[in-house]
């Protein structure tokens, strides 16, 4: 099963996720990248 | 299924494990909220990071950091977040064994990818896409989806080295390719990090700000013809000398691009010479009727009025209304062609008015359609596109494919050729979902050329050009 981690950070602030969940993953980035193209779009 | 949100800030750490996806479905807009902090050029390159080595180790895990165990709400962390827009975004993918359950072991497949700058408004931010384990486990459709929508390219991590030093010195070596199919631009960079192991976060930020500019750098100044240069003032170390006197050393071969201006240098000095050879062709025939003066300078020292010329000289010539006018016009060409006055129109022998109606006039034709010839060589795409009411992209690329055709006099053009073009005028890039639907609607279609995928404009997308904007 494999482990999915993600990690932002600025400066102090350090948040990580992690998940086995692989289509929550998905669907998590699908909706950040559609945000971010539709910010792009406008 | 298990959901974990980690949070720190100032020494502080706060962890959620949960099983309940809504927990995380709203602290995961935190993410989405982040910003990855490096340009739109950058980002809009970035399609699929991939791991292919298991010894990758991220910079991350290189950092010391100080627990403190002090417990914050998620609800003053998700605030703080706000507040503060993330500027690092770090990828791991980990095959889930008993050492990656501790989380202080290091994890054996690892990226991250770094920035701190300040960011403008106005910059968008393009979320990394899961790594190839990640991927292999998305549903294909979206997987696709995924890949049409975009032009980013591959940025694959491969032949990744560490070494330790005696000095307590880490030396992490990334060998990264950068792939993009549709602009078919494939980079490769070597990337050292080195680090102490005492090294702060602050530091281990610089660092990877610097790579990230490095690349920058590089992709930014990739249309230049003296990329070279680039590349050398590139390679100077990346990070300051307070973490450590080791030097990074980043690789950059750009074989291409470098390939592809050479030969655009070679066909455009060639095309050159061939018009100046014709013209010195057609002035020998029209003045001289010699063809041994074949010299520019030969000629420049014969006709009259040249500026080493010391004595007058006359022409001796039967004038008649319509050859004069035509004598005339032709002598304003030449001089705009060779800058200098012409005084008195003479020949070393005398021209006969045959000789002149016989020559000239078909001389002339061709000087015209070659002068204009060479004028639409000199336009620029940036130049021919103001010309045009344009609001899409697919006509900003039909414009160019005309362009290409029409005024550069190329048949086919290759996706590296017309996004240079188009980047140089407008900023942007043509991705293949742009191509796609020009060659749906045969505007443009598609030619195999030595195993090379080319594309040229079609009668249709003439006729679109000539009925949209020309008409």
């Amino acid at each position: 099963m494999p482990q999915y981690v993600f990690k932002m950070k600025k400066g102090e602030l350090e948040i990580e996720f992690s998940s086995d969940d692989a289509e929550f993953v998905e669907q998590q980035l699908e909706k950040w990248r559609e945000e971010i193209l539709k910010k792009h779009a406008q | 299924m298990y959901y974990n949100i980690k949070i720190k800030s100032e020494g502080s750490e706060f962890s959620l494990n949960s099983s309940n996806k809504e927990i995380t479905q709203r602290e995961m807009d935190i993410y989405f909220a982040c910003i990855f902090n490096a340009s739109n050029e950058f980002k809009s390159r970035i399609k699929k990071i991939e791991i292919n080595n298991d010894s990758v180790k991220s910079i991350n895990e290189l950092e010391v950091i100080n627990n403190k165990n002090n417990a914050a709400s998620i609800e003053d962390s998700s605030v703080q977040n706000h507040d503060k827009t993330p500027q690092i975004i770090a990828i791991e993918s980990q095959e889930q064994t008993e050492a990656t359950q501790n989380e202080n072991i290091v994890s054996n497949k690892s990226l991250q990818i770094e920035n701190t700058q300040t960011i403008p408004e106005n910059e968008i931010p393009v979320p990394p896409i899961p790594s190839s384990p990640v991927e292999n486990d998305f549903k294909p459709d979206n997987s696709k989806k995924l890949q049409d929508k975009n032009t980013y390219s591959e940025i694959k991590i491969e032949d990744t080295q560490i070494q330790t030093c005696a000095n307590n010195t880490v030396h992490v070596f990334n060998k990264v390719k950068i792939e993009n199919p549709n602009t078919q631009i494939n980079d490769e960079i070597k990337i050292q990090n080195s680090a102490t192991k005492n090294t702060t976060i602050d530091e281990l930020i610089s660092i990877a700000q610097d790579k990230i500019s490095e690349v920058d750098l590089l992709k930014n100044n990739s249309n230049d013809s003296d990329l070279i240069d680039v590349i050398k003032e590139s390679t100077e170390p990346a990070f300051g000398n307070s973490i450590n006197t080791e030097t990074n050393t980043v690789e950059f071969t750009p074989k291409e691009k470098v390939e592809e201006s050479v030969i655009n240098r070679e066909e455009e000095q060639k095309e050159r010479e061939l018009f100046e050879s014709k013209n010195q062709t057609m002035i020998n025939d029209i003045f001289f009727n010699d063809d041994s003066k074949t010299s520019k300078e030969e000629i420049k020292q014969e006709l009259p009025g040249y500026s080493q010329s010391t004595e007058e000289q006359t022409v001796q010539l039967i004038q008649t209304p319509v050859s004069l006018d035509e004598y005339e016009e032709n002598i304003q060409l030449n001089q705009t062609q060779y800058d200098f006055e012409i005084t008195t129109p003479t020949t070393q022998t005398p021209v006969s008015l045959e000789v002149i109606e016989d020559t000239l006039a078909p001389a002339l034709e061709q000087s015209v359609a070659q002068q204009s010839q060479n004028e639409n060589i000199s336009l620029d795409f940036s130049v021919f596109l103001k010309g045009f009411v344009v609001n899409k992209t697919t006509d900003e690329f039909l414009i160019c494919a005309y362009y290409i055709k029409n005024i550069l006099k190329q048949n086919n053009f290759t996706m590296k050729f017309i996004n240079a073009k188009l980047f140089q005028a407008t900023g942007k890039i043509a991705d293949m979902s742009i191509v796609d639907e020009l060659i749906q609607k045969e505007y443009i279609k598609t030619i195999d050329i030595e195993d090379s995928k080319k594309y040229c404009i079609t009668s249709n997308g003439e006729n679109y050009f000539a009925s949209t904007f020309q008409g």
